[in-house]
């Protein structure tokens, strides 16, 4: 056999190669890839109540680089539970430390997902640092969060209260893109202070369901951008370009108050309403985006 | 000399492969079989990667609600044909559209001797140098993390096809390898560039009529 045999038949048998390949590839079922991609990594740290006998306060402070944050009340009784997900290595950095009946957990991950879950026994601090992702937190049934501090340079962030939970303060801080605000915590009581900064992006304050003796006030200013606001159920304090306070009329005697202050540099604001109602009244808003 | 050992010989003798005497005294069967039958594994693995694109995003699709995985699994058979007839159809367009310009120039332009048919069969083996690209799509189907070196045996291959083709030209039109450059990739790359600038001009003045 010659060398110029040898090369014809290799030339022939990828070709073969190539025909029967493709041929099993596509005869062979495909699913529909998995999104997201399944995580190749997951660590868990749980903190049980008989580990922390004496606690009753719980500092959390997270830090991510990258990925996303979800934040919820646990069916279970425990102190906390954070769960790590991540598809590369580079494993998290979890610590705990009690002092004076007072539990730090400091957790640092360079990027996945974490998920967070609180027990209903413990007074929270949580300071969520993110330099990039998003996160959603859902303060709900009887969760006792004393302070919520989240910062992201960017990325977007969803914040619902619901049930019946306790939050005095809040800030959420972005540096760029967006935060939606869902309020439907009827059984709200105590007084909140709800913050939240973005330097460039969007907020939206959904439509708020609260308890007839809960008085809400919201102040929203948008340096550069747009601001809309429904007034629904509520009395318009100041309404002018860039800045508009609203608050229910039983505000200055109600015994339980929300006060939710907006500041958007550059941007756009929705108060008290969804941004599906807004996009359906374009066409009337904006008769020449309606089409014939 | 049999049929592998023919291939073989172009691979790695080109210059004398596509002397006249060896390329007038084969059928066009042959160099357009085997120009059909890589063109057709080319665009089934073409349609595999494409078809495990659309996967990638019907897989979004399903996460954010809408249900297409059936569909997808319903249509695959039906792309995977049309993108492979489609990839044969283009290749016997290129065939006879680059053959009768090289033919044109290297004959009529340069004083070249042969016949169109000769650059038929010429440009018809010259496509088993289309193997390193077949190698490389099928490396990306089964082991995409070796998507580098399917990109190199991609280039390597369309690298290799064009010095084979124009030493090809030469061999079998008798002209030098500046003649046989220009005849087969300047004169079809001109024409081609005018039909792409025929057909982008108007549409591009279309849009701007739009945009004014």
């Amino acid at each position: 056999m010659n060398a110029s045999t040898v090369a014809g038949s290799i030339i022939i048998a990828i070709l073969l190669a190539g025909a029967v390949g493709a041929g099993i590839n596509l005869s062979l079922p495909q699913p529909v890839a998995a999104f997201p991609a399944p995580t190749k990594y997951r660590e868990v740290y749980v903190g049980k109540p008989e580990d922390y006998p004496n606690v009753k306060k719980v500092n959390l402070e997270v830090s991510m680089e990258m990925g996303g944050v979800e934040l919820k009340a646990s069916g279970e009784n425990l102190v906390y539970m954070l769960g790590f997900s991540r598809k590369a290595s580079g494993k998290p950095l979890v610590k705990t430390e009690v002092s004076d009946g007072v539990l730090t957990v400091s957790a640092v991950a360079a990027g996945g997902g974490l998920e967070i879950l609180l027990g209903r026994n413990y007074v929270y601090n949580v300071d969520i640092s993110i330099r990039s992702g998003g996160f959603k937190l859902a303060i709900s049934d009887q969760l006792q969060v004393e302070s919520l501090k989240v910062t992201a340079a960017s990325g977007g962030g969803y914040l619902s209260l619901e049930g019946s939970p306790s939050l005095k303060n809040a800030e959420l801080s972005l540096g760029s893109g967006g935060v939606v605000l869902d309020v439907k915590a009827e059984g709200f009581k105590g007084s909140s202070k709800l913050t939240v900064s973005v330097d460039s992006g969007g907020v939206i304050v959904k439509p708020l369901k609260l308890a007839g003796d809960v008085g809400c006030r919201i102040k929203a200013t948008v340096e550069s951008g747009g601001l809309s606001f429904k007034p629904e159920n509520f009395t318009v304090v100041e309404s002018a370009k860039n800045t508009c306070e609203i608050q229910t009329s039983n505000y200055d005697s109600a015994v339980s108050r929300l006060n939710i202050l907006v500041s958007v540099g550059k941007g756009g604001v929705l108060i008290n309403q969804e941004l599906a109602d807004v996009i359906r009244q374009m066409p009337q808003a904006y008769p020449q985006m309606g089409g014939v | 000399m049999g049929f592998t050992g023919r291939i073989g010989f172009l691979l790695l003798n080109p210059r004398e492969a596509f002397k006249p005497e060896n390329i007038d005294s084969r059928g066009l069967g042959e160099p357009f079989g085997l120009l059909v039958a890589f063109s057709a594994v080319i665009g089934v693995l073409v349609s595999s990667l494409l078809l495990a694109a659309v996967r990638l995003f019907a897989g979004m699709a399903e996460w954010f609600g809408f249900e297409v995985g059936s569909l997808i699994a319903s249509v695959s058979i039906i792309v995977s044909v049309a993108v492979t007839v489609c990839f044969i159809i283009l290749a016997v367009v290129l065939w006879a559209l680059i053959s009768v310009f090289t033919h044109l120039s290297a004959r009529y332009l340069f004083k070249g001797s042969g016949r169109y048919s000769g650059a038929l069969k010429a440009y018809g083996y010259n496509s088993v140098l289309l193997s390193p690209t077949v190698l490389g799509l099928l490396l990306l189907v089964y082991l995409p993390g070796l998507a580098p070196l399917s990109i190199i045996l991609v280039v390597i291959s369309t690298v290799w096809l064009l010095f084979s083709w124009v030493t090809a030209v030469g061999s079998y039109y008798n002209i030098n390898g500046g003649k046989a450059f220009f005849s087969a990739f300047i004169i079809p790359l001109a024409f081609f560039s005018l039909v792409a600038l025929a057909v982008i001009l108007p549409l591009a003045s279309t849009f701007r009529g739009f945009a004014v």
